[in-house]
């Protein structure tokens, strides 16, 4: 079966991806997978069945003429890059594990330090404290560091993503549902986060507030702990949301494939002038204005007007678009 | 099995009379085919796809989405009142056509004798 597949997509690879050649591919696929067990079943070898399906396959020229999609046109539209069900799945994969292993490593590195922390507070009771202390330190930098530094580099194999690609109706149908099913989760690990770290602040009061029970380094390397718990939530679930977010925003419909990605340039440009040029004017203003005039208590209003100008300015481009 | 360069102009034709009967989708077409004759003639995958498209780009059949079956979500076909009127056209010539080529080309019966 994983050999029909296979051929339809290596036939169907030149031919530019819209909601009906996937229709028609999937299609031909399932009669093809349909005709082969068939085969099978009445008693034909493995080989032989798969011999006669791609036989009676054709030719997809003959399709495409028909179709009306021309050779020359299918080259164009081939270097459109596209997301397919495969695709998308592995980006959203990919970035949930590189969530969990970015929060490992950042867990990993704290806790090294609480560790040693702990350790070294106690190293009055047993000798060998301090060394295992510093022991634990290292390996949890030495892990942490590497896992940081390994998901950075595995980063850059998701590049693709980061630039329009073309995404058919139901797909972007699926993550929308998908993206909003996840939005639950995403609320409840910013909760528990959220709840972890103001949790973690316990032991280092309990600690500033009566040593006996708890010594301040010892408090200290448990928030550490305790708020690298948290960033673990904050980390993963906002990489798994932030994936449906990217997919989303530069999956484009393969009819408008063009005036999205040009919108999405024009649009990139107005943030840049508001980033690099405005808001740098507006301080500079403040500044001055407040210099000359003294009038440092109420100069400040003018980034309240400005953030409202900002809104204006970018609702006006828009409509001019 | 019969050369596909005869008989190319008549797939649209055997799909719309297949469709005529009941709506139905490509697997069981090219089944139903194959099985009405003997496996004499089989229609690969890509000429009958041709052919839907031509027929759908003709409005003499029109196409919806069936019911998953098997994880699949086939495409079915179902013949419209103009693809009926335009079927009916193409078997009132296939019986000139057979009467025509059989007058001509003679066939089996002169050969044997």
């Amino acid at each position: 079966m994983t050999i029909i597949k296979e051929y339809v997509n290596q036939v169907f690879k030149t031919v530019p991806l819209t909601e009906e050649t996937n229709q028609l591919r999937l299609d031909i696929q399932a009669n093809m997978e349909d005709k082969y067990t068939e085969l099978r079943e009445s008693g034909v070898s493995e080989h032989e069945a798969l011999g006669v399906v791609i036989a009676e396959f054709g030719n997809i020229d003959e399709l495409l003429d028909e179709m009306g999609i021309s050779k020359t046109s299918s080259e164009n539209k081939s270097q459109q890059p596209a997301m397919e069900e495969e695709a998308i799945d592995y980006f959203i994969q990919s970035k949930s594990k590189l969530g969990i292993r970015v929060g490992a490593g950042i867990l990993s590195i704290l806790s090294g330090i609480a560790f040693l922390l702990i350790l070294l507070s106690v190293s009055y009771i047993i000798p060998a404290a301090n060394i295992i202390g510093i022991i634990l330190l290292l390996s949890g930098i030495v892990v942490g560091t590497a896992l940081l530094v390994v998901e950075g580099m595995r980063t850059s194999n998701l590049k693709a993503y980061h630039h329009p690609f073309v995404l058919l109706p139901d797909s972007r149908e699926r993550l929308e549902e998908e993206r909003d099913a996840y939005k639950k989760s995403l609320t409840l690990s910013i909760v528990l986060g959220v709840s972890f770290c103001i949790m973690s602040m316990a032991p280092f009061l309990i600690g500033l507030l009566s040593a006996a029970i708890l010594s301040v380094p010892v408090g200290i390397g448990m928030m550490l702990i305790l708020a690298g718990i948290g960033v673990v939530f904050f980390v993963y679930s906002g990489n798994v949301y932030h994936a449906y977010d990217v997919l989303l925003t530069n999956g484009k419909s393969p009819e408008n494939f063009e005036e999205e990605v040009k919108a999405d340039a024009r649009r990139r440009k107005v943030d840049y002038i508001i980033d690099e040029i405005y808001w740098p004017v507006i301080v500079v203003i403040y500044l001055a204005f407040s210099f000359l005039v003294g009038g440092w208590g109420w100069t400040w209003l003018i980034f309240v007007i400005g953030g409202v100008l900002e809104d204006v300015i970018k609702g006006l481009l828009g409509a001019w678009e | 099995m019969i050369s596909s360069d005869v008989i190319r102009g008549y797939n649209d034709t055997f799909l719309l009379s297949l469709l005529n009967e009941e709506d139905s989708y490509g697997y069981a077409l090219s089944k139903q085919i194959k099985e009405k004759t003997d496996g004499q003639y089989i229609i690969k995958e890509t000429t009958m796809y041709s052919a839907f498209t031509r027929l759908k780009k003709n409005d003499y059949i029109e196409s919806y989405p069936g019911e998953v079956t098997q994880g699949k979500r086939r495409t079915y076909y179902r013949i419209t009142a103009k693809g009926k009127q335009y079927l009916k056209e193409k078997q009132n010539e296939w019986a000139v056509t057979k009467e025509v080529v059989d007058q001509l080309v003679g066939g089996v019966k002169n050969d044997d004798n």
